[in-house]
C-alpha cells in the first residue's frame, strides 16, 4: 500500500514538473495547462468515458505483452500484432457475408489466431535458432504496416475520402456502446484482466511460463519443454494484442486505415513495465498512460505538440523505476519474487 | 556507375556509425536498446545546433554526437550505477528520446532547412564517410591489439575476472556506453543534416533497430558489423532506387520493407547456420562488486 502511495506521488510530481518546464519554455500559463489536462481527462462524464475508451486498447495489449514478458520473451511487436488483428477483422466483416453475431465472434477468434501465429513466428525462430526476438518482432511491425498500407491503397481501397482506407463494416457487425464513446470492448478488456491473471497464476501453463521467465535453464532441466512453451506463450501474447486490433475496428473506427494501431503497442510496453508485469495492476498502468495520452492530446489546443505524450511516458516510466533501484521500496522487490 | 555506388555509399555513415556505437556498448556488456531514439534525438540536436549556433555543419554534427553522449551517460547511470534492468531502461530511454526529439522540434524549430552541404569530397563521398571507415578501423585495432581494447572485452566476457585484474568495470562500461551512444547520435545528426537536410517526424524509420540487428548479425565482431553495415547500406540503396524507378512487379508498399525483411532473413540465416558464438558472456548482466 505504501509503495502505491509513493508511486502515485512520484508520478504526480514528475508530470507536474514536466508541465512546469513546458509552461516556462513555451510561455503558456501553467494553470491553463493543468485545467485543460484535468478537464479533458476526468472533468466530465464524457471525458471520463473518452479516457476509458482510450484505456481499452492499451489495456488489452498490455495484458498481451505481459504474458510474453512473464515468460522472459521480449515481445515488442504489439503494434504489428494489433494491425494484423485489425486486418483480419475488416476482412471478415466486409467480405465473408456472415450473419452479424457470427461475424463478430469469428473476427475476434480469427484475429486472435492470426496475430498469435504472427507473434509465434518470432518465438519459433528464437526457440529453433536462437534468433533475437526483440529485433524480429520490431521488424514484423514494419511488415504488418506495409501489408495494411498495401490493402488500403489497393485491393481494399474504398475510393472515397482524403486518405486511403477501407469501407466501413456493416452496422450490425459493430460492437454496441456501453455509453458512447465507450464501447463494450472495455468489458472484454476487464474480462481479459481476470483471464490473464488466472492463466498466469492459477494454471499449470501459467506456472510453467513464469518458471521459464524466472530461470529458463532450471525450467528446462525440470522437464518443461521450453521451446514449445515459448512458442505457445507468444501465441497467446500476440493473440491478445490481436484482440486489441479487432476491438479498434469493431468498436472504434469500423474500418481499417493507416495508423490504426495508434502506437498502443508501444505504449503497452511502458504500461507493462510500470505494472511490474502484474495482470492485476495492468488496468491502473493502462489508465495512467491513457490519461497522459488523452490529456496531452487536448493540450495541442494550446500549441503543445502531442509528441509530449511519448516523452512524458518515457520519463514517468524511468522515474517509476528509480525508487526500486534505490531500494526505497522493499515491498515492490519482495512483491516481484512472491507468487503474484 | 561510380556515381551510383557513391550515392548508395553516402548512406553508410547512418547505418555504420549507429551499429558501431551499439556494438561498443554491447561489447562492454551493456545492451543499448535505445539506438532508434538516440538517433532521433541526435538528428534533432544536429538541426537545433545548425539553427541556433550559426549554421556550421561540423559544429552541428558534433552537437549531435555530444547529445548522444549525454544520453549514453544517462543510460549508464541508470544501468551500470543504479543496476536497473538494461532492457527496461533501454525501452524507457527510447520512448523518452524519440518523444523529446519530436516535441522539441515542433516547439523550437518549425521546418528548418539545412542549406549547407559538406564541402570536401573524395569520389563524391564526404569526410564523414571516411571518418566512419576510420572509426571502424580504429576500433578494430583497439579491440584486437591494445590494453584498453582487451579491458573492454574482458569486462564484457567476465567482469569479475577483469575486476580482480585491476580493471574498473563500471568505468569501462560507462565510457563504452556513452561513447557508443555518441556515435549513434552522430549517425542521427548526419541523417538529418546531410542526407535529409532537415528534421522530419519518424525520420529514423527503423534504421536504429536495423543497426541493432547488425550487431547480432555481425556476431559481435568489428569486421562482422562492418560488412553487415555495408551490405545493408546497399540493400537500402537498392530499395530507394527501386522506389524511384517505379517498378511495377512488386507493389511500392512492399519495396519499402525490403531492408526489414532483409534483417529477418539475415538473422534467421545466421542463426540457422549455427553461428551462436560471439555474444559477450556478461552482456546484460549487472556487475556488483559486493
Amino acid at each position: 500500500m505504501r509503495s502505491a502511495f509513493y508511486i502515485t506521488g512520484i508520478i504526480a510530481l514528475t508530470v507536474s514538473t514536466i508541465f512546469l518546464l513546458t509552461s516556462l519554455s513555451l510561455g503558456i500559463d501553467l494553470v491553463e495547462i493543468f485545467a485543460l489536462f484535468i478537464g479533458s481527462t476526468v472533468g466530465s462524464l464524457d471525458s471520463i468515458l473518452q479516457t476509458l475508451a482510450r484505456t481499452t486498447p492499451i489495456l488489452i495489449s498490455t495484458l498481451g505483452l505481459l504474458v510474453a514478458f512473464k515468460g522472459g520473451i521480449w515481445n515488442i511487436g504489439g503494434e504489428g500484432q494489433i494491425v494484423v488483428g485489425a486486418i483480419v477483422t475488416v476482412g471478415t466483416c466486409l467480405f465473408l457475408g456472415l450473419p452479424p453475431p457470427l461475424a463478430i465472434v469469428l473476427s475476434l477468434a480469427g484475429s486472435f489466431l492470426a496475430s498469435g501465429i504472427y507473434g509465434a513466428f518470432a518465438a519459433f525462430l528464437k526457440a529453433r535458432w536462437d534468433v533475437n526476438e526483440v529485433v524480429i518482432t520490431m521488424m514484423q511491425n514494419f511488415v504488418a504496416f506495409a501489408i495494411l498500407q498495401y490493402l488500403i491503397d489497393g485491393p481494399w481501397n474504398w475510393g472515397v475520402g482524403l486518405y486511403p482506407r477501407t469501407a466501413m463494416i456493416p452496422p450490425e457487425t459493430r460492437l454496441p456502446f456501453i455509453m458512447s464513446p465507450l464501447n463494450s470492448m472495455f468489458l472484454v478488456a476487464l474480462a481479459l484482466v481476470a483471464a490473464t491473471y488466472i492463466l498466469l497464476n492459477r494454471t499449470v501453463l501459467g506456472y510453467e511460463i513464469r518458471a521459464m521467465g524466472a530461470n529458463k535453464m532450471a525450467a528446462f532441466t525440470n522437464g518443461i519443454d521450453t521451446e514449445r512453451l515459448s512458442v505457445l506463450s507468444m501465441l497467446l501474447s500476440g493473440g491478445i494484442c490481436g484482440l486489441a486490433g479487432s476491438g479498434l475496428v469493431l468498436g472504434t473506427f469500423f474500418r481499417a486505415q493507416a495508423g490504426i494501431s495508434g502506437n498502443y503497442g508501444f505504449y503497452a510496453l511502458a504500461s507493462a513495465f510500470i505494472a511490474g508485469n502484474r495482470a492485476l495492476l495492468a488496468p491502473l498502468s493502462s489508465l495512467l498512460i491513457a490519461l497522459i495520452y488523452e490529456g496531452t492530446l487536448s493540450l495541442t489546443a494550446l500549441g503543445i505538440p502531442h509528441r509530449l505524450s511519448e516523452a512524458m511516458v518515457g520519463i514517468v516510466f524511468l522515474v517509476v523505476l528509480l525508487p526500486k533501484a534505490a531500494g526505497w521500496l522493499q515491498e515492490v522487490k519482495e512483491g516481484d519474487a512472491a507468487d503474484n | 556507375m561510380q556515381q551510383i555506388i557513391s550515392s548508395i555509399l553516402s548512406f553508410f555513415p547512418v547505418i555504420g556509425l549507429a551499429a558501431l556505437g551499439g556494438f561498443l556498448s554491447q561489447k562492454s556488456g551493456v545492451w543499448n536498446l535505445s539506438l532508434e531514439g538516440i538517433m532521433a534525438f541526435g538528428a534533432f540536436s544536429g538541426v537545433f545546433a545548425y539553427h541556433y549556433f550559426g549554421g556550421f555543419i561540423w559544429v552541428s554534427l558534433l552537437f549531435g554526437f555530444l547529445m548522444g553522449f549525454v544520453t549514453g551517460m544517462l543510460l549508464s547511470a541508470l544501468t551500470v550505477r543504479l543496476s536497473l534492468d538494461q532492457v527496461v531502461v533501454g525501452f524507457g530511454l527510447w520512448f523518452l528520446t524519440e518523444g523529446l526529439a519530436g516535441f522539441l522540434y515542433t516547439t523550437l524549430l518549425p521546418s528548418v532547412k539545412v542549406k549547407e552541404t559538406m564541402g570536401f569530397r573524395i569520389f563524391s563521398l564526404d569526410l564523414v564517410f571516411y571518418l566512419t571507415l576510420l572509426s571502424f578501423g580504429l576500433i578494430y585495432v583497439i579491440m584486437k591489439n591494445t590494453k584498453q581494447g582487451l579491458a573492454v572485452v574482458a569486462v564484457g566476457e567476465n567482469p569479475r575476472a577483469a575486476d580482480v585484474a585491476g580493471i574498473d568495470v563500471s568505468k569501462v562500461r560507462w565510457i563504452c556506453t556513452s561513447l557508443g551512444s555518441g556515435f549513434v547520435g552522430l549517425a542521427g545528426a548526419y541523417l538529418s543534416l546531410v542526407i535529409l537536410q532537415g528534421f522530419t517526424y519518424n525520420l529514423v524509420a527503423g534504421y536504429g533497430w536495423t543497426a541493432f540487428a547488425l550487431i547480432l548479425f555481425g556476431r559481435w565482431k568489428t569486421s562482422g558489423v562492418f560488412w553487415g553495415s555495408l551490405f545493408f547500406t546497399f540493400l537500402i540503396g537498392a530499395q530507394t532506387r527501386l522506389q524511384v524507378a517505379g517498378i511495377t512487379f512488386i507493389p511500392p508498399e512492399f519495396v519499402v520493407i525490403i531492408p526489414y525483411l532483409g534483417v529477418i532473413v539475415a538473422l534467421t540465416a545466421a542463426g540457422a547456420m549455427g553461428k551462436k558464438a560471439g555474444m559477450p558472456s556478461a552482456l546484460g548482466v549487472h556487475y556488483d562488486r559486493e
